[in-house]
């Protein structure tokens, strides 16, 4: 179990995340959160690149920072901006860090074509890495960080400059991936972690704001989300969602905390909406 | 008062855990150097950085060959200040290459981090650069084995000390925009001496006494040494002028 304790990281007089408390048992974790509310700072602790202000991050039981490298060894990570050596192809790039990461050369030699093959670029294997597409680059990324067979898995924004078929074989593969290990995934993109993560864990002004399943988040806002064709009614004191074209027209969702306008009719509360209302200060 | 005896894998168990945790011995840093030489070879130790080590060796060559003074008359300053001059860009040039690259906070999450590479590449600077000024004085003509000596004394000296104050600097004042300095500390006590005090700084080189240069040198290597080991060994907070920091 990976467990952050009364966690507080502050920059100067800037306070990044303050007094966060979570557990993490094996499955898909996904960090929901607008741009700059502290998610790469956790993950960044999570990955020993930070070190907490205050409180501890304990792997079964002990203080990371102080298990070094012993912690490092069960932990892959997919950095925000994942670099690489253009001149490399990605069996080079993969067998250069499965170095870096202590893992033995004949494993490696199996390990490395396996995993390229299951993130689909075994017909690339010996291709330089400066002809592959932002996707391709993402993949190998996902590779090197799943070459120690980590018992985590740190993805920051991972599907950032994925195309929509990408992203959807990344989630496939994030999935068949979280299997008997913790999956931690940032993003701001909801539908990256709606399908896929069991949890989810949002910030907000700082602290944690919730640590739940999708459905009972998605449950904080049943019975109060409406949708109407009629734009024009949906003003203070309901919050307006999104909009979609359906024939032509324009149908309008809104939260509705009472008193709503007839022409209304209730909707099932997403992800989405909840994310929409909750940072409702920061997003709109 | 009965007790409930821990079973055999319980005792196990209990035995791992206080191993673990109270009996483990920290590697020292040739163990570790060694290990990650097996484990990475040279070929990846030393990934990318043909280009700074090409250009500190052009450095060192272009500072020896062309250099302005009569080279007879000032073969101990010119040696003298060109013995660190390799090893001090080697450093600086690898060191801001690593840190310019995307891989960087990747590599700080691998078992070896960037800054135990580090601690390797400077060990390795330092030997080439010993290698480096013992060629330079070599094919200096000097005409006697104690002139050699002396001059090799009194380079290695400046390698050894140089190498120890840069690394020292680096570790306690760890702004980046303190990255240079070293450079600058070179400037200050290589070249300077031989332009502000010409003929007088050549004469105090060559009659200073062999035995005091081999003292400092092997003091000095021996502090370089100790700085090596705690810059692979320390916590990343701890050391943000090396490279990967």
């Amino acid at each position: 179990m990976l467990a952050v304790n009364h966690v507080t990281k502050k920059y100067g007089t800037f306070t990044a995340l303050e007094d966060i408390t979570i557990e993490f048992h094996s499955g898909v974790y996904g960090l929901l959160a607008p741009n700059g509310s502290g998610k790469t700072t956790l993950i960044k602790m999570l990955a020993t690149l930070l070190f907490p202000t205050s409180g501890e991050i304990l792997w079964e039981g002990m203080d990371i920072i102080k298990l070094g490298e012993r912690y490092r060894e069960v932990i892959g990570y997919l950095p925000q901006e994942f670099g690489y050596y253009k001149h490399q192809s990605p069996r080079q790039f993969l067998h250069y860090l499965a170095a870096l990461k202590g893992i033995d050369r004949a494993v490696a030699r199996r390990k490395v074509p396996e995993l390229l093959e299951l993130v689909s670029l075994g017909d690339v294997i010996d291709t330089k890495m400066r002809k592959f597409s932002g996707g391709m680059v993402q993949r190998v990324g996902i590779a090197q960080a799943m070459l120690n067979d980590p018992r985590i898995l740190i993805l920051d924004e991972p599907t950032a400059g994925l195309d929509p078929k990408e992203r959807v074989r990344f989630r496939n593969l994030i999935s068949e991936l979280s299997r008997d290990r913790i999956v931690i995934l940032s993003t701001h993109i909801v539908s990256d972690i709606e399908t896929i993560a069991n949890r989810v864990i949002m910030f907000k002004d700082r602290k944690l704001f919730c640590n739940d399943s999708p459905a009972n988040i998605c449950r904080t806002l049943s019975g109060n989300v409406y949708e109407t064709w009629e734009i024009e009614s949906v003003t203070v004191p309901y919050f307006p969602l999104t909009q979609r074209q359906e024939n032509g027209r324009t149908l309008v969702r809104f939260v509705c905390e009472s008193g709503c306008p007839e022409s209304a009719r209730p909707g099932e509360p997403t992800l989405e909406d909840v994310f929409l209302y909750v940072y409702r200060d920061q997003v709109m | 008062m009965n007790m409930i005896e821990p079973s055999r894998e319980e005792k196990e168990r209990a035995i791992a855990l206080i191993l673990d945790k109270g009996l483990t011995k920290p590697k020292s840093i040739w163990r570790l150097l060694h290990e990650m030489y097996r484990a990475l070879g040279l070929r990846h130790l030393f990934l990318n950085t043909s280009l700074p080590i090409l250009v500190s060796m052009a450095l060192m060559a272009v500072f020896i060959l062309w250099n302005p003074l009569p080279y007879d008359q000032y073969k101990n300053a010119i040696l003298f200040a060109a013995a660190p001059l390799f090893f001090v860009f080697a450093v600086l040039l690898t060191e801001t290459a690593e840190r310019m690259n995307a891989l960087f906070e990747l590599k700080m999450t691998c078992k070896y981090t960037i800054q135990q590479i580090a601690a390797f590449r400077v060990l390795c600077f330092s030997l080439t650069g010993t290698v480096l000024c013992t060629l330079a004085i070599l094919f200096s003509g000097f005409p006697d084995a104690y002139g050699v000596l002396r001059a090799l004394a009194c380079s290695l000296c400046a390698l050894y000390l140089f190498s120890f104050i840069s690394l020292s600097f680096m570790r306690h004042f760890q702004s980046k925009w303190l990255r240079p300095v070293p450079v600058l500390l070179w400037m200050a006590a290589g070249p300077c001496p031989i332009l502000v005090f010409g003929k007088q700084w050549e004469l105090f080189l060559s009659r200073v006494p062999v035995a005091a240069t081999v003292t400092i040198a092997v003091l000095a290597l021996a502090l370089f040494l100790r700085e090596i080991k705690m810059l692979a060994n320390a916590q990343r907070r701890v050391v943000h002028g090396y490279a990967g920091c």
